[in-house]
């Protein structure tokens, strides 16, 4: 799979590139910011990007800028952003446009290699992908008369990893059960939040973030 | 100061003494001629002595006020009236120049009414009319009537035939300066009578001894007029001593309502005293200039003010002009310190017979221009302050975004890389690695994965992220993410803010929401953020315990002084059980 990466920071632009590589990946472009990113991609289609949300020249949202405009293309490409905080808004921001293909990272995943690799992959393929951290941060969010209090340990366990973007397959793989109990937890879940079944992985990570984020 | 008004009061005294011995010795006159009753010389003597005394009491009371010797010198002219009676030619020839200048200086003095100043145009036109046409008739009249003999006329039947008289020529004259006067008078009356009836309340009880001054006045012009017209070949007027008695009573009253008027007259220093209520603080010229014209009666007044820009001075009307020399046609005021004017005032000379109204008018005004001064200086170091406290917060906010930049960009980066070696190398070491170096190596990542998780949340906290490059909104839901409590943002925001203001109000969430939590027990907070006229209005309450203080606590503290340095206000209602809500207002107009 083709990937281009832009990030600012050198030493960091050369360990991702380093850990694509070694995952199979063919990093066809590796920039420093979001314009050579845009121009690159331009150039050489690639199966997925990664793109820093801070970069040249404000340092500010320039990566979710450039997010937002590779995904607003047709076809659009998937990406993966990194971010140094833990920002459930801006998760929920680039779920917002209603398509697959997009992941929402901290930038120290990049350390956990198989994490990351699995996390570009299932994004390059059109899933989604929510850092752990964002999600066990939301979990943890009090909430006045909180339905979560009603959910079991296993049910919570199951409610984190559909959050972080995995499907019931992959739930079932990680956690050691079969399916159809992935479904069962799936669907108490979703009763004792109030929640419709979703049509498909991205609108429920969509759906159940932005539940996590209520008050 | 003492000695003068005491010298001031020995020469008064003097005068007073002299009328007293002249008045009788002058009426006595009236004697040589012709039988007259004593009520008759009674009256004389009544209306030269209420005259004197009037104008003595008022040159002692109000001093500066033209009255008293206008008065003084009216009641003097009275009795050398009499004179005409003396044995003595020349002394009888003085004396009936002299008697014509009676009702011209009661005319003055009318018009000169209360304040003892003329300042009108009409009131001036009125006095040199009165003074010209009686200088006139002086002159014809010393020439045309001159003594046969200067000191006796032994021959003399009566004291008409004494004169030289050119009857022929005195006659016409004559006629001309009856009607002249008769003239001048009803205008006098006219004036008077408008006085009277524009007045109002206190005012008009003032003007009523004028009113019948005017009306004693100008009916004895009319009287002698009306006569020499049905008996214009002379002979005597009815000389009715029932008249003159009338008219004498009337001149006594006239003269007491005069005194009593002129005593009377606080308006002056009342309008001085409006003068000083009204510049609090130094109005706009054209409002300066109108209020000195008031207060002064001087409608002539003209204010000048100095413009620093220009250099140069500007009239009330804002123009560029030159104030006039101090000197005969205009008197000038100059107001400030020497060698840098602030104010000219230009009036009427008339005025310097008042000093004092003058002086308390001139200390009104420079009481506004100092008091003027000062307030643009005090305005002036508060803005000063004002903006350095605004500067000190800004650049506190620009430090802090500089920190958390260089600890997302520059540590949080390093230890992400050294994260990622750490793990590269173990997984380079291979399965075969001895256990205890793998074991090394998991520690350090944890421990750079622990340190990466602490520097996120030291960032979040020196300045989040998301307020910078989301604004106000976005970083109070960010906030109420992470809260351990449920934490319901209205945001009603839409557009971003001066940067200083979103991260003020964003301090003040957290500390209000960190507050909730460890100190009132709280398990809900609502936050709110809009703008209303250009102000941010940012609550927030939480149902907890309440009775928080501002004063302890060094968070709010802090924060209280942000809000203050960027020209807000901050309200905390934390009533015991009630709950505590804190509002902030800052302002934050449309760049």
């Amino acid at each position: 799979m083709r990937v281009a990466i832009a990030e600012d920071v050198v030493l960091l632009r050369e360990g991702i590139s380093r850990v694509l590589r070694d995952g199979g990946f063919e990093v066809v472009a590796a920039v420093g910011d979001a314009e050579a990113l845009l121009e690159a991609i331009e150039r050489t289609p690639v199966d997925v990007a990664i793109v820093d949300i801070r970069m040249p020249p404000t340092h500010t949202d320039e990566g979710l800028l450039a997010a937002e405009a590779l995904r607003a293309r047709e076809p659009s490409i998937p990406v993966v952003v990194l971010s140094q905080a833990v920002e459930p808004a801006h998760a929920v921001r680039l779920l917002g446009d209603g398509r697959g293909g997009i992941g929402y990272l901290l930038k120290e995943r990049v350390a956990a290699m198989d994490d990351l690799l699995e996390a570009v992959e299932r994004v390059a393929r059109g899933g989604t992908a929510i850092d752990p951290a964002v999600v066990a941060a939301l979990v943890a969010k009090r909430r006045e008369r909180d339905p979560l209090d009603e959910l079991t340990a296993r049910e919570r366990e199951v409610l984190a990893l559909m959050a972080e973007g995995r499907s019931n397959r992959a739930i079932a793989t990680k956690l050691v059960i079969g399916d159809k109990t992935v479904e069962t937890h799936v669907a108490s879940i979703f009763s004792k939040l109030g929640l419709e079944s979703a049509p498909d992985d991205h609108r429920r990570v969509l759906a159940v973030l932005t539940w996590l984020r209520r008050a | 100061m003492t000695r003068t008004v005491a010298r001031r009061r020995l020469v008064l005294g003097l005068v007073g003494l002299i009328a007293l011995l002249f008045g009788p010795f002058a009426t006595s006159q009236l004697m040589r001629t012709a039988e007259r009753s004593p009520a008759l010389l009674l009256a004389d003597v009544a209306v030269g002595w209420s005259m004197i005394a009037a104008g003595l009491i008022i040159a002692d009371r109000r001093r500066g006020n033209r009255i008293g010797p206008l008065a003084i010198v009216t009641g003097f002219v009275w009795f050398i009236g009499d004179f005409i009676s003396s044995d003595v030619a020349v002394v009888s020839y003085l004396a009936s120049l002299a008697h014509g200048w009676f009702d011209p200086l009661f005319a003055l003095v009318i018009l000169a009414y209360p304040a003892g100043r003329i300042v009108r145009r009409v009131d001036r036109v009125l006095a040199v009319g009165f003074v010209v046409v009686q200088a006139a008739w002086t002159v014809v009249k010393a020439y045309g009537m001159r003594p046969i003999g200067w000191w006796d006329c032994p021959t003399c039947i009566s004291t008409v035939d004494r004169w030289f008289v050119a009857y022929d020529a005195m006659d016409p004259l004559g006629r001309i300066e009856t009607v002249l006067l008769t003239a001048l008078s009803i205008g006098l009356l006219a004036v008077v009578v408008a006085r009277w009836l524009s007045a109002s309340g206190a005012a008009r009880t003032r003007e009523t001894p004028v009113l019948l001054a005017g009306l004693v006045l100008a009916g004895g012009f009319i009287a002698t007029f009306v006569w020499q017209t049905v008996a214009p070949t002379g002979g005597r007027e009815p000389l009715g001593e029932l008249r003159t008695i009338v008219l004498a009573v009337l001149r006594v009253l006239v003269a007491v309502g005069l005194l009593i008027g002129v005593l009377r007259d606080e308006a002056a220093r009342g309008r001085i005293a409006d003068l000083v209520v009204r510049l609090d603080g130094l109005p706009p010229m054209p409002v300066l200039q109108a209020s000195l014209r008031d207060a002064l009666g001087d409608p002539s007044l003209d204010v000048y003010r100095w413009d620093p820009s220009a250099a140069g001075f500007t009239n009330a009307a804002g123009q560029a002009a030159t104030p006039p020399a101090d000197g005969v046609s205009r008197a000038v005021l100059t107001i400030g310190s020497a060698g840098s004017p602030e104010l000219v005032v230009a009036h009427d000379p008339a005025l310097r017979d008042d000093p004092g109204l003058i002086a308390a008018a001139t200390a009104a005004v420079r009481l506004a221009v100092e008091n003027e001064r000062l307030q643009a200086e005090v305005r002036a170091q508060l803005e000063a302050v004002r903006a350095s406290r605004a500067r000190i917060v800004e650049a506190q906010d620009d430090e802090r975004r500089r920190i958390e930049r260089d600890l997302h960009d520059g540590a949080q980066q390093r230890l992400v890389s050294l994260q990622l070696s750490l793990q590269m190398l173990r997984r380079d070491l291979g399965p075969g690695a001895d256990p205890a170096a793998v074991a090394e190596l998991d520690a350090a990542a944890a421990e750079a994965a622990a340190a990466i998780a602490d520097i996120r949340e030291l960032a979040r906290g020196v300045h989040p992220a998301i307020l910078t490059e989301a604004g106000l909104g976005p970083a109070l839901g960010s906030l109420a993410d992470r809260a351990p409590l449920p934490v319901v943002v209205t945001d009603e925001l839409d557009r971003r803010l001066p940067t200083g203001v979103e991260a003020t109000a964003y301090f003040v969430a957290a500390e209000a929401i960190t507050n909730a939590i460890k100190h009132a027990g709280a398990t809900r907070v609502d936050v709110r953020a809009r703008v209303a006229d250009d102000q941010l209005h940012l609550d927030v309450r939480d149902d907890g315990r309440g009775g928080a203080d501002a004063t302890t606590g060094t968070g709010l503290t802090g924060i209280y002084d942000r809000v203050a340095a960027l020209g807000g206000s901050i309200t905390l209602e934390s009533a015991e059980g009630q709950g505590t809500r804190l509002s902030v207002m800052l302002p934050c107009a449309s760049p």
